[in-house]
């Protein structure tokens, strides 16, 4: 196995050294010490206009080209052979990098998650007694348990983290440890010595280590621990949460899709609504939250077949965000898959374990379809669907888009978070709710002046 | 049988049948395994669609064998959905599938949990080794009357091996599980104590039988949890019928170690996996005895995975220093239910019965290893000619270290690990995609 030296950003500063090694991946020791802002200074970039942080991210979106930019370019390189993502998927990824740092995004999420005037000072807001508040969206302090199946969170991390104006210690995962270091040192070489790279450092240390986590991971230093994803990695913060230090976790999710009877209408609708399905199962080969497992489909099993069949087929291409074909099966799900095949009364099989599979079956199968395998269940009418939308359900993708406004109450009522016509899961924005909230809105600190009430 | 399987199975008539050169078997391994292709496929449908997938006709090397394991998976890849529905039929029906008779004529008539299904398919001439799992699914190995009893006269003999203590019921005998069961493990403690021990002097942890209904009543109640269909009422309800089973197991443990206490200088025989050895003992020296010194011949019978159970480092040190025993008396193994006998530990090998064709395979499990020579670390997997009830090819989860110098192939005693064990702890990846688990907080049991 070859070993990967990575650096370490730390307050903005490139920290090089192999002292401490973690299976592949060998890191610069750390000092402890350094991964603190003290809250006897000023946040170093608190009071530095939202402009010119907006400024500084456009322009750092401008040197994201994997091609021109060297340390862009290793990442890319290495995730390229290390992840479970083709190449060709990963530079997809990568690719799509700088359209995260555009002025119009930036400026949007702000506008829509605190509000401008909050955003960059004292707002005021007249309450009904005649007093009158002076509130602001305070720069938080913030840890950052940052996942790494794709680029996009690392990049997301330091736009949220840049916008809010506060601190923000990046603990990196295994398995990109190198994508955010290459945004802040592309940011280092816009703006050397610029508050807002004064206010990030991106290291590494083995995720649950106790030596560490438990010296770091305090009200006295940070505000908030951010999560993303990872059972584990969820329930291992909350260990430390406690008066004073709070979670914002990205929860992990499962996503599913509803098709309607429309769906097989035509021809044309059951093509169209196949090709959008396979789009949203096949998200990042199915690696991904808002990536669909199980389809409830209007029909009997009898009236799917054909539809089943078409969507195997179109799992099979290639597509911007998917591989039509060699994404590993995980074992167990293999095993789950050829059982079924032996009970053809209640489970029949399309499609195959190189190109995707589609088990379409009355009730939902009992293990967690992945690497591209989806269950399709047939459903007697979209509601007898609401049964199996539980809080664990991210996205929704539905067919067609027309039904949503019927559904929605339902779904949300169930515990559903985003709904989406179907074939267009990858196309959300910032700047609207993501897991149930503003993320931003959730980041920074709330607080109100109120000397202003008479 | 023909004439390669009868010569193969019919060593276990002789004294050790375990001390055969390999050149003398290979041969027979070969043709033993190529007539139980060409019968099996006929019979067992999964093994029909695996050799009609690979093109495997006919077997002339050991690597031929190779795509033809199943996966130990294969015996529980039934949808968990029928044991939720209770769908008997449905269980059977896929029982059928992996079995080499017909077990369709099972009489249905009255089941009403897993444990009852068991039970009326041994009725019926079928018996199934049954083995938990922790998702709630139980492996099922289907097998023939005769199966079982080959598999009881193999695995009973080992300490005749080892230890030269014979089936002459003159031993005190503790077994630290239960009496009842419908696992292997269990069957063996059961024959074992029947056939060692002094009727007077044999007990086991308690009468209470261990259900294969009680896991799948948890995994049923986890699922409606995360369904939103469970209401707080059941989850108190069930809290408190585990807190009970515990308090009355906790009585079980008490009720041993009082008997056991009595037994200071006795040679004893105690069955059990280090887990529960390790209880034992904890137990014992709760009740403020430091030591417990025991006749030196005495036995521990001892096995298992200790995973969970949260041993020291040193727990074997610690039992055997407990008794005042040599760590040399012990009866160990390496086994599973789906062998058709267990490898008793000789010496610092664990040997393996002539009719078991040992394969070691690269980790993936899709390449024959196998050396001429030497030392090898790999997947354990095997082709087991003894077998009539299912096809005998099965790919383990288990990490060996293989001794290719020795007669027979052996496993060097201590090498087995679980490969999910391994993987584990280096695994620093997150991704945002999660499973509906994540979402259910685990019930103690424990009423608190």
């Amino acid at each position: 196995m070859t070993k990967l030296n990575i650096a370490h950003i730390v307050k903005g500063e490139v920290v090089e050294g192999n002292e401490t090694e973690h299976g592949a991946l060998v890191t610069p020791a750390l000092n402890l010490d350094s991964l603190v802002w003290s809250r006897r200074e000023p946040l170093p970039a608190a009071d530095v206009s939202l402009d010119e942080v907006i400024d500084l991210l456009v322009e750092v979106g401008t040197r994201l080209d994997p091609d021109t930019n060297p340390w862009l370019g290793e990442a890319m390189a290495w995730a390229g052979e290390s992840g479970s993502l083709s190449p060709r998927l990963v530079e997809e990824s990568y690719r799509g990098l700088p359209g995260l740092f555009s002025k119009e995004s930036l400026r949007f999420q702000v506008e829509t998650e605190l509000g401008w005037s909050a955003a960059t000072g004292w707002s005021d807001i007249p309450d009904p007694w005649g007093g009158t508040h002076h509130v602001r969206a305070f720069p938080p302090r913030l840890v950052h348990v940052v996942a790494g199946n794709t680029p996009g969170t690392a990049a997301v991390t330091i736009v949220r983290g840049a916008l809010t104006r506060g601190v923000n210690l990046m603990k990196l995962g295994s398995d990109d440890p190198l994508t955010a270091s290459a945004i802040l040192r592309t940011m280092a070489e816009v703006a050397p010595d610029h508050p807002t790279l004064r206010s990030f450092s991106a290291v590494y240390w083995k995720g649950g280590d106790r030596s560490i986590e438990n010296a770091l991971f305090r009200p006295q230093y940070f505000d908030k621990l951010v999560a993303w994803g990872g059972e584990a990695a969820i329930r291992n913060a909350l260990s430390y949460i406690g008066p004073g230090f709070e979670l914002v976790a990205f929860d992990p999710k499962v996503s599913i899709s509803l098709v309607g009877h429309e769906a097989l209408q035509s021809n044309l609708t059951l093509k169209e609504s196949a090709a959008a399905a396979a789009t949203d199962i096949t998200i990042y080969n199915q690696g991904a939250c808002a990536s669909s497992r199980f389809i409830y489909a209007e029909g009997t099993r009898g009236d799917l077949r054909e539809w089943c069949e078409v969507l195997a087929a179109e799992m099979g291409l290639d597509r911007p965000l998917s591989d039509g074909c060699g994404v590993p099966v995980p074992e167990d799900v293999r095993d789950e898959v050829e059982g079924l095949r032996f009970l053809p009364d209640d489970y029949e099989v399309f499609g195959n374990f190189t190109t995707g599979t589609v088990v379409l079956s009355d009730e939902p199968v009992s293990f967690h379809p992945d690497g591209k395998v989806v269950n399709v269940v047939a459903v007697p009418s979209l509601d007898s669907a609401l049964e199996y939308v539980t809080v664990a359900t991210q996205t929704i993708g539905i067919y067609p888009r027309a039904r949503g406004v019927e559904m929605r109450d339902a779904l949300a009522s169930c515990g559903m978070q985003r709904l989406v016509a179907l074939g267009e899961v990858s196309t959300k924005v910032p700047g609207v709710p993501h897991d149930g909230f503003f993320p931003l809105h959730r980041l920074v600190r709330w607080l109100v002046d109120d000397t202003g009430t008479i | 049988m023909s004439d390669a399987r009868q010569q193969l199975v019919s060593r276990v008539a002789s004294d050790r049948p375990f001390e055969v050169e390999r050149s003398a078997l290979e041969s027979m391994w070969l043709s033993a395994a190529n007539d139980l292709l060409a019968e099996r496929r006929q019979q067992i449908p999964v093994l029909s669609r695996v050799a009609d997938s690979t093109g495997v006709e006919s077997i002339s090397s050991l690597e031929d064998l190779v795509p033809l394991l199943f996966a130990h998976s294969v015996y529980k890849s039934y949808p968990r959905s029928l044991l939720d529905k209770r769908r008997w039929d449905g269980l059977t029906n896929w029982l059928d599938t992996v079995a080499a008779s017909s077990v369709k004529d099972v009489d249905l008539k009255g089941v009403e949990t897993q444990d009852d299904w068991v039970a009326a398919l041994a009725r019926s001439g079928h018996p199934v080794y049954a083995s938990s799992g922790t998702s709630g699914k139980s492996s099922f190995l289907p097998a023939t009357p005769g199966d079982r009893e080959f598999t009881m006269s193999c695995i009973i003999r080992a300490v005749q091996w080892q230890h030269q203590i014979q089936p002459d019921q003159s031993n005190a005998v503790v077994v630290l599980a239960p009496s009842q069961g419908s696992s292997r493990a269990l069957e063996y403690y059961r024959l074992f104590a029947q056939l060692y021990g002094d009727p007077d002097r044999t007990y086991f942890l308690t009468d209470e039988p261990a259900l294969l209904s009680d896991l799948t009543r948890m995994a049923s109640l986890t699922k409606s949890i995360a369904d939103g269909t469970a209401m707080p009422s059941e989850l108190t309800a069930f809290e408190a019928d585990m807190a009970d089973r515990r308090r009355r197991i906790d009585d079980d443990w008490d009720r041993l170690a009082d008997v056991v206490v009595g037994m200071s200088g006795d040679r004893v025989i105690i069955q059990g996996f280090w887990a529960q050895q390790w209880t034992l003992v904890e137990r014992l020296r709760s009740r403020g005895v430091a030591h417990l010194p025991l006749h030196e011949d005495s036995l521990l019978g001892v096995g298992g995975g200790t995973k969970g159970a949260n041993l020291p480092p040193d727990f074997e040190a610690q039992i055997f220093e407990f008794y005042g025993l040599s760590a040399s008396r012990q009866a160990s193994g390496y086994g599973m239910s789906e062998l058709s006998a267990a490898m008793p530990q000789i010496g610092d090998r664990y040997v393996i019965q002539p009719w078991i064709i040992p394969l070691i395979l690269s980790e993936d499990g899709t390449e024959l290893i196998n050396p001429s020579s030497g030392q090898h670390e790999g997947r354990f997997a095997f082709f087991d000619t003894a077998i009539e009830g299912r096809w005998g090819g099965l790919i383990s989860g288990d990490r060996v270290i293989a001794d290719f110098d020795t007669p027979n192939v052996t496993i060097v005693a201590g090498s087995v690990a679980r490969y999910s064990d391994l993987r584990g702890g280096e695994d620093d990846r997150l991704t945002c995609a999660g499973t509906v688990d994540a979402f259910v907080r685990s019930l103690t049991g424990d009423g608190t």
